[in-house]
């Protein structure tokens, strides 16, 4: 009780609140502008979480994500273009509703449901971790060790696109994590003399690179269409989403809950769990056919999951420092950053942080209703943003940031090599996720590996030894093999016996 | 610009022996069980196997170009845009220890709006305005030493 007083203090503090306040209107600027997303608007932020303490930090990462996400909704049924890649999966479905003269009720059914979805997930965080963290912390370097290959496998087996290609994302993001003094033999690897990259890539103009300035490029190269007109006038947002919430509790809980599963499944976030709840809501509606012609049960459900998905994103990055969506990524280098290291030990040594940050997902989603009412109600004039002007600020904006973290100019090199790295791999059809999460998780692969083989005196049998290690590690195994195994199968049984 | 997957994998075939190689030149201290060589030489190694089976893969797409250029690379205006959005951030890089973050900044921004096609009239209020806005913010409320360059004497 002690504890969760003190995690009040920590978030009722005007400070805390005016960070909230001021990211939350930024999270929605940038969700309803097409083109960026809620990881730049993360990526963008690092450099102000600096000067925060650390509790504010978090509460500004944790609630322009959740506004974003939200936001990304608005264009997507006035304009027909998913502010952010979380909308996608339902946005046809929000402007066939517009069309209908329905926007008011496609609107408000993406607020709602996205404050319920964030909710759900939040009580699951609320819940799993702390237990999550009670068993994590009879882990040894092996289970680690498994844990952290489990998660990269899921990363490279979930992304978009063929399993090759995110497999050699993968070891591109390894590789930079390679780089540098900070390995376990404590040996200058892949530095070329350089003194900038004795310590290794720093997380941040790297990601800024990657998920900023990259946009930035695929904007400048794309034929500048205009912006179709919004519609002149909304009415009440908020009428007959009782209706709808009584309606369809099941497709409500269902988004949730499965947004909050892929959530926390490293490399998966908040769109493709939007995309699954979409199709399962379809393959489970009693009326399927109506879905594509501007129905509601799609968006509740999809609403509900890519927002549920950023909590549940935060279940294993809390408790086992396992980033499971981009944005977790970021937010990991900023607890480390703010001192506030990921792990079990954290809900032990710093029980009134970890509960701080609880209290900030409540705040985060339950003022997304007015902020987001607001949003709509004004979203003619956030449409009209012209982004041939906003895209000149942004890059500045990452420029400065690039710059901040060590005040030198070889983190904006850094950043411009990796924006177009990821441009061109983007283009290639590799997806960038896996390589960020080989960045973030390389050391810590790393280091288990090496203490793992150490202990087991180079007995690779060890490795499956002790019975969790045992059981994630033949369940990596599996990810690995079964993708491989079963077309064969099936396409031996497939074959007429001769 | 896309490569055919099998240029690319023959590419990244060649990447990952070289670092396999590179990594050999990797040598722990007297006593160290684990060699610092062990994990980029598994990661090299993936990277070459990966590689291979791209270019395993597509052995039957004979027909796809090696090299296939976007169509933006074929218009000029974009093509441009895409030059100066990497010539901007290699002049900032180059510039801004020596000129200081106001001219700099002035200039990029300037000329980044010129490229993005926003109307000539408002390109010097808004490039001000802008980089007041961000000294502000990374200078004053971040304190970020943004460098001051030629205005060393009217710094703040």
């Amino acid at each position: 009780m002690e504890t969760l007083l003190q995690a009040c203090r920590l978030v009722f503090d005007p400070t805390v609140l005016g960070v909230i306040l001021v990211s939350g209107l930024f999270g929605l600027f940038v969700g309803a502008v097409p083109g960026l997303t809620a990881t730049m608007a993360t990526a963008l932020l690092v450099p102000v979480t600096f000067v925060l303490p650390p509790v504010a930090a978090v509460a500004c990462i944790v609630t322009a994500t959740a506004m974003a996400i939200f936001a990304g909704d608005i264009p997507g049924a006035l304009l027909r273009m998913p502010g952010t890649p979380a909308s996608a999966a339902y946005c046809d479905e929000t402007y066939a509703m517009t069309r209908n003269g329905e926007a008011e009720q496609a609107l408000g059914a993406t607020l709602v449901f996205s404050v319920a979805g964030g909710l759900f997930g939040t009580v699951v965080l609320v819940t799993t971790a702390p237990a999550l963290a009670e068993v994590a912390l009879k882990f040894s370097s092996f289970e680690y060790f498994w844990l952290v290959l489990l998660g990269l496998t899921c990363a490279v087996f979930i992304a978009p696109g063929r399993p090759l290609k995110g497999l050699v994302s993968l070891g591109l993001g390894l590789l930079i994590a390679c780089v540098g003094f900070e390995n376990p033999a404590a040996y200058p690897r892949f530095t070329f003399g350089s003194e900038q990259l004795m310590s290794g890539f720093q997380l941040t103009p790297v990601m800024i690179g990657m998920f900023a300035v990259s946009e930035v490029i695929r904007f400048a190269v794309s034929p500048r269409l205009p912006l179709p007109a919004p519609p002149q006038h909304i009415g009440g947002i908020f009428r007959g989403q009782v209706g709808l919430l009584l309606k369809y509790p099941a497709q409500m809980l269902r988004g949730s809950a499965l947004g909050t599963a892929i959530g926390a499944l490293p490399g998966a976030g908040a769109d493709i769990a939007a995309w699954i709840a979409y199709g399962l809501s379809k393959r489970f509606s009693k009326t399927p056919e109506k879905f594509g012609t501007g129905h509601i049960e799609g968006i509740i459900e999809a609403g509900a999951a890519n927002n549920s998905a950023l909590a549940g994103a935060w279940i294993p990055a809390l408790v086992f420092g396992i980033p499971g969506d981009s944005i977790t990524a970021i937010a990991i280098g900023v607890l480390y950053l703010k001192g506030m290291n990921p792990g079990p030990a954290i809900f032990i040594e710093n029980p009134q942080n970890i509960y701080a940050v609880f209290i900030v997902f409540f705040i985060a989603n339950l003022l997304m209703l007015p902020l987001g009412w607001a949003a709509i109600k004004t979203a003619k004039t956030v449409l009209r943003a012209p982004r041939n002007v906003l895209m000149p600020v942004i890059l500045l904006f990452c420029v400065v940031g690039a710059f901040a973290i060590n005040n030198s100019v070889f983190d904006v090199g850094v950043m411009l090599a990796f924006g177009l790295l990821a441009y061109f791999m983007e283009a290639n059809g590799f997806p960038i996720a896996p390589t960020i999460l080989g960045l973030v998780l390389g050391g810590m692969l790393e280091q288990n590996f090496v203490t793992s083989l150490i202990k087991a005196d180079g007995n690779l049998a060890a490795f499956f030894m002790r019975p969790i290690a045992a059981t994630l590690g033949i369940a990596t195994l599996l990810i690995w093999v079964l993708p491989w195994i079963i077309p064969r199968l099936r396409s031996k049984r497939a074959a007429p016996k001769l | 610009m896309r490569l055919k997957d099998s240029v690319t994998g023959t590419l990244l075939f060649v990447f990952g022996l070289a670092i396999v190689a590179f990594a050999r030149a990797f040598h722990g201290a007297i006593g160290q069980k684990v060699s610092p060589a062990l994990f980029p030489t598994i990661i090299g190694a993936g990277i070459a196997l990966c590689g291979l089976g791209m270019v395993w893969s597509e052995r039957k797409n004979r027909g796809v170009p090696a090299v296939t250029l976007e169509d933006w690379a074929k218009r000029p205006r974009q093509a441009l845009t895409f030059a100066l959005i990497i010539g901007s951030l290699l002049f900032y890089a180059l510039v801004v220890d020596r000129a200081g973050f106001y001219p700099t900044s002035l200039v990029f921004l300037a000329g980044l709006f010129l490229a993005f096609g926003v109307r000539r009239r408002w390109i010097a209020p808004l490039s001000i305005g802008v980089t007041l806005m961000i000294h502000f913010m990374f200078y004053t409320l971040l304190h970020v030493p943004l460098p001051w360059g030629w205005l060393e004497g009217i710094a703040w």
